[in-house]
C-alpha cells in the first residue's frame, strides 16, 4: 500500500472538485472510460477525488456532456515540487555535491576500535596498522583484512586469535591474548637455547628438568653465565666422549638479587596555583585542516589544557573526518616553595613505596631492604639497598658442536 | 417459455457445468470487512452518492448503503471500494 502511495507520489496526481448537473453520470463516465478515480467524497454541492495528470487532460468531453464543471484543488506529487523549484540551481548542485563527498567519503577508514588487548597497548597496534598502510584514512578497498589477521599473529606472539572486520567506515580489531608468559614463547621455539643469567646474585633453588646444570645452589653468578647447558655429552665406559645430544634447557632457577636504590628530592619546587578563571575554546577539525575560532584568545598566563573529541557518525558504524574538539584551559601560575623536612620524608618514602611495589608486582620477593635519607646541599638524596629473591632465567642459543670433529679428536687421542 | 423460466433453466444448465454463477449471472459480487469496508465487484455504475447513503446498480438488483463518512476508495470498470462506517446494507 505504501509502495503504491509512493508511485502515485512520484507521478504526481491532481485533486479536482467537480460540481454541476449531473456528475454521478460523470463517476460512471469515468469508470466505463476506465478512467481511474480514487479517494472519492461527497463534499457540499459535488464531488472531491483524485486523478492523475493524463486523465484529467481526456476529461473535457465527458464535462460537456454531463454538464458538469471540474476545477483543480490541490496538485500533489514530485514533477510539481520539482517545477516549483525549478530555479534553485545553487541548491540542487550543493545536494549532489553533498551527497558525492558523503559517498567518496565513505569510502576510507575513519575510525578504529581495538577490542580484547591487555599487554598490546592500543598505540602499538595503531602503530602496526600504520606500518601496514591500513590507519586512519586508508581506502577500504585497499585493505586485506585476512593479510592482516595473519599480519598481526606472525608479528605479536601473544596474539591467538585475531579479527579484523569493516563495517561502514569503522575498523574492529578483535584480539585474544595469550596468558602464558614471554618466557614460555622462547623456551617453545624451535631453537635449540641454554639458560643464562639475566641478573647477577646468589642461587637459592634450583629445579633442573631438562639440560646439563653447570651451578647449583648457593653458587655465586654473574650476568650472562651459563646455568643449564642445552648441551648434554654421552661418555663411554671408558670416559671418552661418545657424542652430545642437544635439547632445550628447562629449569626454575631462584637467586638472590640485590637492587640499589636511589632517588633525589629537591627541597626547593615549582609549584602551580590554579587560578579561577577556567577557559574553554571549540576547534573543528576537517580531515587534517583545523578552523579556529576567530574571536578567540588564549589566557596571557601559563595554563593545563584538556582536549575532548568528539567525531561525526552516522549510525553505529558510519563515521566521517570531522571532529569537534572541546579544549579546556586552565591558566595558573608558577610558584616558588620549599618543602619542610617532614614533607620531604613523606614524599621520599612514598616513592619508595612505589618502587617496592613495582618490584612485588613483577614478582619479586623482598627478604632485606636498608635506606638512609642525607641531606646534600638544598636536596636529600636518598639510597638503600633491598635484598630480594627472584626468578633469574633468560634463553641463550646453545652452541653447537660438530660431532664428526669430535670424532676425529678420540682417534688421535687414541693414538 | 416465460422469463421466469429461461432464467430457472439457465440457472439449472449452469449448477449441472459448475460454472461460476458471478461470471455467467453477471451476479454482483458482494465482499464485506466488518462494518467499515466493502468490496464491489460486477457493479454497473453508481446512482446516488452523498456522504450518509450510496445507491449502485448491479444488473439485476440495486444495493443501497446508508452510513456515516462514506467514502470511495477507487472504482474501476469492474470493482468499487467503498469505507466509511455502516449502518445497513440493502437489496432492491
Amino acid at each position: 500500500m505504501f509502495f503504491i502511495s509512493f508511485l502515485k507520489y512520484l507521478r504526481g496526481y491532481l485533486v479536482v472538485y467537480l460540481s454541476g448537473y449531473a456528475p454521478e453520470r460523470f463517476l460512471n463516465m469515468c469508470g466505463k472510460r476506465d478512467i481511474l478515480i480514487w479517494n472519492l467524497k461527497a463534499v457540499e454541492d459535488g464531488y472531491q477525488f483524485c486523478m492523475s495528470v493524463d486523465a484529467y487532460k481526456s476529461l473535457r468531453p465527458i464535462l460537456r456532456k454531463t454538464k458538469t464543471k471540474a476545477k483543480i484543488i490541490k496538485k500533489v506529487g514530485l514533477p510539481f515540487y520539482l517545477f516549483r523549484y525549478r530555479k534553485r540551481k545553487v541548491f540542487v548542485a550543493g545536494m549532489l555535491l553533498f551527497f558525492c563527498l558523503l559517498i567518496r567519503v565513505s569510502g576510507f577508514v575513519w575510525n578504529i576500535e581495538i577490542i580484547g588487548n591487555s599487554y598490546l597497548s592500543e598505540d602499538t597496534i595503531i602503530r602496526f596498522l600504520e606500518e601496514e598502510d591500513a590507519d586512519f584514512g586508508t581506502p577500504i578497498s585497499k585493505i586485506n583484512c585476512a593479510k592482516l589477521e595473519e599480519k598481526l599473529r606472525s608479528t605479536y606472539p601473544e596474539v591467538i586469535w585475531a579479527s579484523v572486520k569493516i563495517y561502514g567506515t569503522k575498523m574492529t580489531i578483535e584480539l585474544q591474548e595469550s596468558l602464558l608468559s614471554e618466557e614460555f614463547y622462547q623456551s617453545d621455539s624451535d631453537e635449540i637455547s641454554d639458560i643464562i643469567a639475566a641478573k647477577d646474585g646468589v642461587i637459592t633453588d634450583m629445579i633442573t628438568r631438562h639440560g646439563t646444570p653447570l651451578v647449583s645452589v648457593g653458587s655465586e653468578i654473574k650476568k650472562g653465565d651459563i646455568l643449564v647447558s642445552g648441551e648434554l655429552v654421552l661418555y663411554s665406559d671408558y670416559g671418552e666422549i661418545l657424542d652430545y645430544l642437544y635439547e632445550s634447557a628447562d629449569a626454575d632457577i631462584i637467586a638472590q638479587v640485590q637492587y640499589e636504590y636511589s632517588d633525589k628530592i629537591s627541597k626547593k619546587y615549582q609549584d602551580k596555583e590554579y587560578l579561577e578563571e577556567e577557559k574553554m575554546n571549540y576547534v573543528l577539525q576537517i580531515g587534517d585542516i583545523l578552523i579556529h575560532n576567530p574571536f578567540w584568545k588564549a589566557p596571557e598566563n601559563l595554563y593545563d589544557s584538556s582536549v575532548e573529541n568528539m567525531q561525526l557518525c552516522f549510525g553505529q558504524n558510519y563515521y566521517f573526518p570531522i571532529y569537534l574538539k572541546k579544549i579546556r584551559y586552565y591558566p595558573y601560575k608558577l610558584v616558588e616553595k620549599e618543602y619542610t623536612e617532614e614533607e620531604i620524608k613523606q614524599i621520599a618514602e612514598k616513592h619508595y613505596r612505589k618502587y617496592l611495589q613495582n618490584l612485588e608486582e613483577k614478582g619479586i620477593q623482598i627478604i632485606q631492604k636498608n635506606v638512609m635519607i642525607k641531606k646534600v646541599g638544598y636536596s636529600y638524596l636518598v639510597t638503600g639497598s633491598i635484598m630480594a629473591r627472584e626468578s633469574i632465567v633468560a634463553y641463550q642459543p646453545t652452541v653447537t658442536q660438530n660431532t664428526d670433529q669430535t670424532e676425529g679428536n678420540i682417534e688421535n687421542e687414541s693414538d | 417459455m416465460s422469463k421466469q423460466k429461461s432464467f430457472k433453466f439457465r440457472e439449472q444448465v449452469i449448477e449441472q457445468l459448475e460454472l461460476p454463477k458471478d461470471f455467467v449471472l453477471k451476479d454482483a459480487l458482494v465482499t464485506i470487512t466488518g462494518r467499515r469496508e466493502l468490496l464491489i465487484e460486477n457493479y454497473k455504475g453508481i446512482l446516488i452518492y452523498e456522504d450518509s447513503f450510496i445507491k449502485i446498480q448491479a444488473k439485476n438488483c440495486r444495493i443501497v448503503i446508508t452510513g456515516t463518512h462514506l467514502t470511495i476508495d477507487y472504482y474501476t470498470n469492474e470493482e468499487m471500494k467503498i469505507t466509511g462506517f455502516f449502518q445497513q446494507i440493502q437489496y432492491e
